[in-house]
């Protein structure tokens, strides 16, 4: 196949992919915590909880509409750019999106549009079980998403007859211990964007002197969530790592940036890694925590990535540096999350735009 | 089980064409007036309902990769450059609905968006069907005609047919739904856009016999296929007089009922290819174990929700559209 072509392709879908997931990894998070904050002000009558479920609705069906639209390219995607792909594993990824595409389509926007239209049509209580229902679509949808990518991750459940993955075993696939790794690691993921998008619009609120009622809500609750999730989240990380140092040695090698197999191995923080030379440049490594994060131990073989032919290896730098970001700024976060909770603790008096705000939502 | 598939692929393409059908009708009638109060209510005619027509195109996506990997592939990879030209067109007529309303400066990208988005759409669609009619060139089993393969005279008449078809379509979508101008000049325009529809379907028919299409061959053999095109004419008759009559309601079932017949003479003159005359539905079918498991939950259960939604989400929206009371505004 033409080069070029073939690199194109990955752009394309790389940046399909990217865009599209940046909206469901925001609106998954987020109709949870609305289905939560339309609960208490059922139970607790307070007039803020809904001002702020109403503001987020509306920040909610635009984030879920780029979704939508930006994940019907991605389902045309896998047969205009990959087509030899979607032929042999078809039988098995092709109904994982059905799954996924008829779920949703019979939770989400079914009750998506009581959402949206219905407040003063049916009960509180329905209205409720429509909020759950929307983030419980949400949730099924990302549950067939993570079951097909962690297929091609790990792939289970086949054999293969006439140039086809042919599925054998359905509940191999749909119960793969490296989905309900992933699935989680995914789920945990959208609920930290959406407490920090939340926190973080509530302490704007909160600086400019605006909303007071409001801003705290969203303030305390997004840092509630994300002081319990960040830990969490970094466990499941961990997990989700565990089945890439066992199930795809290459890809941890570059993620790592080991080049050669090291007994016990060191661990690289940062480092240029330089495939032309085989090693790393500006290296800043600590000896044997290699060994611990890979296999929990303190002497263990860890393999490089010369141990595999060139052609088999992944692109190294962009592993090497997304991983880092993406450890970098759940160490951040897990920060924010743990010092941030108190300064706003103490009730300050409500300012009058609160007053105002307050009596206008009732 | 196949049979079961190949029928709900069918039904939801079918859904597709005639729901998406209007309401890209309707983003393209939306470019023809300069009127803000004219295109409040065209757009108030189809915003409950657009987000939910698209679905179907999904829907038919995600059955074709499941049920017949086989076709998704090889089509797909075909009509690259189509179907991306006709999603970048969706994606630009959707978001309009959205951001259209919250700006007065840049409304006329969003409006520009919106109608140019639904045309390119519908020349799309109709282009790629064309080009299937045609015939694709392949070798070994795979589609081998290149970047431009599906591009010809064929293809590009046949998008432009189609663009006529959904226009009509949605022209009878706003008699129904709208009332006033909107609904005066859509009367007016009906009459011209049947007749261009006729003339293309004419076109068309003299094309394929002087070509001799391969499609040709298949009528001489089965005369019954007849009964499509008759059907049509009845429903293109009943809709000439119903428009005459200025009854708001029936052209747009018949103008569906044309459009159904249409799609049943291509479904049934090919069958049983699915691409036609290289690869057959059976030849294309997925494995038992995936058909199944695809049918005992989302073919049996979820599949009647969907139609069910359907039906409840019109029957909601039923009646005259007031542009004051869609939520974009």
């Amino acid at each position: 196949m033409d080069s070029l072509a073939l690199l194109l392709s990955r752009l394309q879908f790389g940046f399909t992919v990217s865009f599209h997931i940046i909206f469901p990894s925001f609106s998954i998070g987020l109709i949870a915590w609305l289905t939560v904050l339309e609960a208490l002000h059922l139970a607790t009558r307070r007039p803020a909880y809904r001002i702020v479920f109403e503001f987020w609705l509306k920040i909610f069906g635009v984030a879920f509409g780029l979704g939508v639209v930006s994940g019907i390219v991605m389902a045309f995607e896998f047969g205009t750019n990959w087509s030899g792909l979607s032929r042999s594993s078809g039988p098995i990824q092709g109904p994982l999106l059905v799954y996924e595409t008829f779920s949703a389509f019979a939770l989400e926007a079914s009750f998506f549009g009581i959402l949206l239209f219905g407040r003063s049509r049916v009960p509180p209580w329905f209205y409720l079980l429509s909020t759950a229902m929307v983030a419980l679509g949400t949730t099924l949808s990302a549950y067939w998403i993570m079951a097909n990518n962690s297929w091609m991750q790990v792939p289970v459940g086949y054999v293969i007859a006439n140039g086809q993955f042919v599925p054998n075993d359905w509940f191999k696939i749909l119960f793969s211990p490296v989905l309900w790794v992933r699935f989680p690691h995914m789920l945990l993921a959208s609920y930290l964007t959406g407490a920090f998008c939340v926190a973080a619009t509530g302490a704007w609120y909160l600086l400019r002197g605006q909303f007071h009622a409001e801003a705290r809500i969203m303030l305390r609750m997004g840092l509630f969530l994300a002081a319990v999730l960040v830990p969490l989240q970094l466990f499941f990380g961990h997990l989700a790592g565990d089945y890439v140092h066992d199930k795809q040695p290459v890809k941890f090698a570059a993620i790592e940036g080991r080049w050669h197999d090291e007994q016990p191995a060191s661990e690289v923080l940062l480092a240029i890694p330089d495939p032309a030379s085989e090693t790393n440049k500006y290296a800043i490594s600590v000896p044997v925590l290699g060994s611990l994060i890979g296999s929990l131990s303190l002497h263990s073989r860890e393999v490089g990535l010369t141990d595999f032919p060139r052609a088999d290896r992944p692109p190294v730098i962009i592993p090497f540096f997304a991983f880092r970001i993406m450890v970098g700024c759940g160490l951040i976060l897990l920060l924010l999350a743990s010092v941030l909770d108190e300064p706003f603790e103490p009730a300050l008096p409500p300012g009058p735009a609160a007053a105002y705000h307050s009596a206008a939502g009732k | 089980m196949v049979t079961f598939w190949v029928s709900v692929l069918a039904v939801s393409a079918l859904l597709y064409v005639l729901l998406d059908g209007f309401d890209l009708g309707i983003g393209i009638l939306f470019g023809l007036t300069r009127d803000e109060a004219r295109r409040r209510a065209m757009m108030a005619a189809v915003a409950p309902v657009w987000d939910g027509n698209e679905t179907w195109l999904i829907a038919t996506g995600v059955v074709l990769w499941g049920a017949f990997p086989i076709v998704y592939a090889t089509l797909l990879s075909a009509f690259y450059l189509p179907l991306l030209l006709m999603l970048a067109g969706l994606i630009f007529r959707g978001v309009a609905f959205e951001f259209r309303n919250k700006t007065q400066r840049m409304r006329w990208v969003w409006d520009a968006g919106f109608a140019g988005g639904s045309l390119v759409a519908a020349l799309m669609q109709g282009a790629t069907v064309g080009a299937l009619v045609e015939g694709l060139r392949f070798a070994h089993g795979e589609y081998s005609g290149g970047e431009f393969g599906w591009l010809s005279p064929f293809a590009v008449l046949c998008g432009v047919g189609l663009t006529l078809g959904y226009t009509l379509l949605g022209a009878c979508w706003l008699i129904k739904k709208c009332g006033g101008e909107v609904r005066a000049s859509s009367y007016r325009l009906i009459p011209y856009l049947s007749l261009a529809v006729l003339l293309f379907l004419v076109v068309v028919f003299v094309y394929a016999l002087a070509e001799n299409l391969p499609v040709v061959g298949r009528w001489l053999e089965r005369p019954y296929l007849f009964v499509f095109p008759a059907v049509a004419a009845g429903a293109a008759v009943a809709l000439t007089a119903s428009v005459r009559r200025r009854r708001d309601g029936p052209p747009f079932y018949l103008g569906s009922l044309v459009f159904a017949a249409a799609f049943g003479t291509l479904a049934a003159s090919f069958w049983p290819y699915m691409i036609p005359f290289s690869i057959t539905i059976d030849e294309a079918a997925a494995p038992h174990s995936s058909l199944a498991f695809m049918f005992w939950g989302a073919g049996l259960v979820v599949f009647p929700l969907m139609l069910l939604y359907t039906v409840i989400g019109y029957s909601v929206f039923r009646g005259k559209a007031e542009p004051s009371s869609h939520p974009y505004h």
